[in-house]
């Protein structure tokens, strides 16, 4: 089983210690426990048996973790005091470790907004979290010289002053490489090799690519170059103004993308995405469109985007990561698309296809996925948001109609889900935005749920979509949904450190239990 | 809104026994243990809810759920919230979806890709070592297994359209005794998987036979028809329509003289993110195989010097939905996770490759039958499989190991390597991504 536990350094340093787990660099095999063979864990789930460690900051960064008992000198690594405790001359039985039963330990990241705080994305060795825990949520105390790039940890420093400005390929397109693998493989591919060797082949795209990237500025790179050679064709090109954007510009909150031009260039493109889709393999157009329309923004204002935008507007962090924005205004559907307005704005700051190191190009600061909107706020808002809309659609409002989406199979009766057949009615009873055809006559399907039931299952009757004015029925499904997370207490801390009752059935490694109503 | 928010909580704080009422709504269930933050434990509890929901046509439910994860997912977010976008996006598909038929398997997939040009697709793959691992200890062990063969011929199984070549064709060049003859040939059809090309298998093939020839080395390249009209079926089938057909018509075709094998080459098979499109469920066929251990007996009856064979290490082939959503979820945040470390939230780089894997995720998750296409397989299990077909496995030399190491150290430091018996596993911070392995047939060992 799965347990958390905050070690004392003490308490780490008498256990078992790091029986030369590698470092997180490069991990050579394992040396199979005997007499067992080494059980293989499943790949995505974490080894059930493993004890997950949860090491505070202070702790995870202190350099002497590992104190001798006998005269309480500290040390960086188990190894190293396990040689210093060679030489107090320790009778044979003390001189083993510890026993305990060799465990497999994990450790999870202490920041409880890192994807790494969660038991199943636990890194195997502590020299890997800890230097997670540096890179992700740490100060950048390294500088390289040369390039200006900035490093947490150490070790990653040094590697890169070790390959930083020695090796450059550069392909006669002007393309830089600081792999000679990528530079290989680019060179190969890449029309100047083409030219020079003076084959006939017009290609339009060889054409257009060879030409773009010649005249290229350093900050674009050749996928950019050719995005916009793809895009422009179908659509009023891009202009300047709106391609060139670089990252610094992409971070700061009050420079992202207002509307007028999200929207437009989403709009473009959307339509440029279409047009290409029914070139590729998967699309239809019309397919397309209809999931197209899910993720566009909705022009239409409905009291959902209302709700939406007020959102934003209250409940707008005062700092932090950029990107909780789009995604409370009304733009909100669009994050969800490929078109955000810097879809073909890509842009490293670098010429070369691959940064050598992990570069992190500011200062991650640790933020929940949605720092102004609380599981239980979402739930409110979606309580408000049904009592306030008379056709409460959760689907429509991503801007999915009904009338419109077609799916398919086109015949209106024939269509299932799950092998039932359905009978289709006129009226969108429940206005899930999905092809009305199938959501009807759901009340006969779907059993015991009339189909006049709301959205949000406040069990109100009548009309379209009724969400009424009742919210305030105290007995209501999402009332007492939302009561029962007010007994549950408001814990802002994370995952971990809040309540434990559910970490043991979703982390066991057992596959989930299809019935959530327990 | 927040200081109505506020005052809920102080209202239902100062009682909090009053509120514990037995009517449990659905979505208390899904929502139980994610109060305040929404990490990635429950993201994946509301997928799975939301999956649930539509497993039981619980649509209400199964709304609730949607909604608030749309709140919380985004493509431009954190890596959990990119990656819930996507398996979202899958759910709402499999939501949407009719009875999946064989006629619109075609037109299913929701996500608009955009083709690449040759160059893009040279740095889509070094973006991270997802491939370029594979393409390194394969044709590194492959270079092993030809020596002193004065030719070579590569049957080509990929989704990345030849670009592990240039790298081979460029070693093969600096051979002390000089190269080889190379022939590489590949089917005419691949699985219809991201990434995706703007230019036809023909035109690749002239580029890197310009490569080669540039850099002095005999070439040849074939595309070998496999989409045959004359089918088995006893009519003409179009065989884009559907996977499984175009791999049948596949098992055809590999015979000694439709390859044009000749006696004196070395054969390798080279199998890059390929083997897990083909069937591994047992068909009506005699002994029960599957497509997939068809195609491994036809293999080692054209009697290669070698096959790699490199693929993702997850088993993702479970037919409970829910098991697959667990699953992908935590295997899939590798490759976002990876991204992140190097990219901009606004990358478009970086949101191809994403929606690649999203195009991924939504077969995964919103197809069933043939149309689920990807059956990924882990390391594991393929290795037993390998072995019940008859081939034996060879470990790749300490020289192998040291050029994958190389190369892992110019990526981002989560990267690295770790040997399983005989084969090598791509990790990323610790957990498995991508395993590679090679074997020969069983009886060839000297």
């Amino acid at each position: 089983m799965v347990e958390l536990e905050n070690s004392s350094p003490m308490a780490v340093s008498t256990a078992s210690g790091e029986d030369g787990i590698s470092s997180s660099g490069c991990q050579t095999q394992n040396p199979p426990i005997p007499p067992l063979k080494k059980k293989r864990n499943l790949p995505g789930m974490p080894d059930p048996d493993a004890e997950v460690i949860a090491l505070s900051p202070k702790t995870l960064m202190a350099t002497n973790r590992f104190v001798c008992e006998i005269c309480s000198k500290g040390f960086q690594r188990d190894q190293n005091l396990q040689l210093h405790r060679r030489g107090h001359n320790l009778p044979w039985k003390l001189r083993q470790r510890t026993s305990k039963e060799i465990r497999k330990r994990v450790y999870v990241c202490p920041e409880p907004s890192c994807v790494h705080h969660n038991p199943s994305r636990a890194l195997g060795d502590l020299t890997g979290i800890k230097k997670h825990f540096c890179r992700k949520h740490g100060e950048k105390k390294w500088k390289c010289e040369r390039c200006s790039k900035k490093y947490a940890v150490q070790s990653d420093w040094k590697a890169h002053m070790k390959t930083c400005g020695t090796r450059e390929y550069k392909c006669d397109c002007g393309t830089m490489f600081a792999r000679r693998d990528s530079f290989i493989t680019h060179r190969a591919f890449c029309d100047a090799l083409a030219e020079e060797s003076a084959k006939a082949r017009t290609l339009v795209i060889s054409g257009s690519e060879g030409n773009v990237s010649a005249n290229a500025n350093v900050n674009v790179n050749a996928n950019v170059a050719v995005a916009v050679g793809v895009a422009s064709p179908p659509q009023p090109p891009l202009t300047p103004s709106t391609t060139v954007v670089s990252p610094d510009l992409s971070i700061q909150s009050s420079e992202l993308p207002e509307n007028p031009i999200g929207l437009s260039v989403s709009a473009a493109t959307i339509a440029c995405l279409t047009t290409t889709a029914a070139t590729t393999l998967g699309s239809s157009s019309s397919n397309t469109s209809v999931f197209a329309s899910i993720f566009a923004p909705s022009t239409a204002t409905t009291s959902f985007s209302n709700v939406m935008s007020a959102l934003s507007s209250s409940d707008s962090p005062t700092a932090t990561t950029t990107t909780t924005h789009p995604q409370l205004s009304t733009l909100e559907p669009t994050s969800l698309s490929l078109s955000s307005t810097s879809l073909f704005l890509s842009n490293n700051g670098t010429s070369s296809l691959f940064p050598p190191q992990n570069q992190d190009h500011r200062h991650f600061i640790p933020v929940s996925p949605l720092p102004a909107m609380s599981a239980t706020a979402l739930l409110q808002k979606a309580a408000q948001m049904g009592a306030a809309s008379s056709n409460a659609s959760l689907l429509r409002g991503f801007g999915l109609s009904t009338s419109s989406s077609s799916v398919q199979d086109g015949t209106g009766n024939a269509t299932q889900w799950n092998g039932h057949v359905i009978k289709t009615e006129s009226t969108d009873g429940l206005g899930l935005g999905l092809p009305s055809d199938m959501m009807m006559g759901q009340s006969s399907l779907f059993g015991s749920q009339p189909m006049t039931r709301d959205l949000l299952g406040l069990g109100i009757g009548g009309g379209n979509g009724g969400g009424g004015s009742n919210s305030g029925n105290p007995t209501g499904g999402l009332s007492a949904l939302l009561n029962s997370f007010a007994a549950g207490g408001f814990d802002v801390a994370s995952y971990g450190g809040g309540d434990h009752s559910s970490p043991n059935d979703t982390w066991d490694g057992a596959p989930k239990d299809k019935n959530p109503m327990s | 809104m927040k200081a109505e928010l506020r005052g809920n909580t102080s209202v239902s704080l100062q009682n909090p026994t009053l509120f514990n009422n037995t009517l449990h709504s659905p979505l208390s269930g899904a929502l139980n243990g994610c109060l305040g933050s929404l990490d990635g434990a429950c993201l994946e509890k509301l997928l799975l809810h939301c999956a649930s929901a539509l497993e039981t046509n619980d649509v209400t439910l199964a709304q609730q759920v949607m909604w608030v994860l749309n709140n919380v997912a985004s493509s431009v977010g954190d890596p959990n919230q990119r990656l819930a976008s996507w398996f979202l996006r899958a759910l709402i598909s499999r939501a949407s979806r009719v009875c999946p038929t064989a006629m619109n398997f075609n037109g299913s997939s929701t996500i608009p890709r955009r083709l690449m040009s040759v160059t893009e697709l040279a740095g889509y793959v070094d973006l991270i070592p997802w491939h370029r691992f594979g393409f390194c200890a394969s044709n590194s062990a492959i270079l092993n297994a030809i020596q002193g063969f004065p030719r070579v011929h590569i049957l080509d199984f990929s989704i990345t359209h030849c670009m592990q070549w240039p790298t081979l064709i460029d070693t093969l060049a600096k051979r002390p005794e000089g190269p080889p003859s190379l022939r590489i040939t590949v089917p005419s059809s691949r699985p219809p998987v991201p990434p995706l090309l703007n230019v036809s298998t023909e035109e690749v093939g002239l580029r890197l036979g310009n490569f080669a020839k540039f850099r002095d080395v005999p070439f040849e390249f074939r595309v070998f028809d496999n989409s045959s009209s004359q089918s088995t079926l006893g009519e003409v089938v179009k065989c884009k329509e559907s996977p499984s057909f175009h791999f049948e018509s596949l098992l055809t075709h590999l015979d000694p003289s439709t390859l044009n094998l000749r006696d004196d080459e070395a054969l390798v098979i080279n199998c890059q993110h390929w083997l897990r499109y083909l069937s591994d469920e047992q068909h009506g066929s005699p002994h029960g195989a599957s497509l997939r251990d068809t195609f491994l007996d036809i293999i080692k009856g054209l009697n290669p010097q070698i096959i790699v064979v490199v693929d993702e290490d997850s088993d993702l082939s479970a037919s409970s939905l829910t098991s697959r959503i667990t699953t992908c979820f935590n295997y899939l945040w590798i490759p976002f996770d990876a991204l992140e470390t190097f990219l901009p939230k606004e990358s478009c780089q970086r949101m191809e490759y994403e929606s690649d894997i999203g195009h991924k995720i939504e077969n995964i998750i919103s197809f069933e039958g043939f149309q689920r296409i990807e059956r990924l397989e882990s390391g594991v299990k393929l290795c037993q499989r390998m072995i019940n077909s008859g081939w034996v496995s060879i470990p790749f030399c300490e020289e192998t190991v040291k050029e994958v190491k190389d190369l892992l150290d110019e990526h981002a430091s989560g990267w690295g390597m770790k040997k399983e018996e005989d084969m090598l596993v791509l990790t990323w911070k610790g957990h498995n991504s991508v395993f590679a392995t090679a074997w020969i047939p069983n009886g060839l060992e000297d």
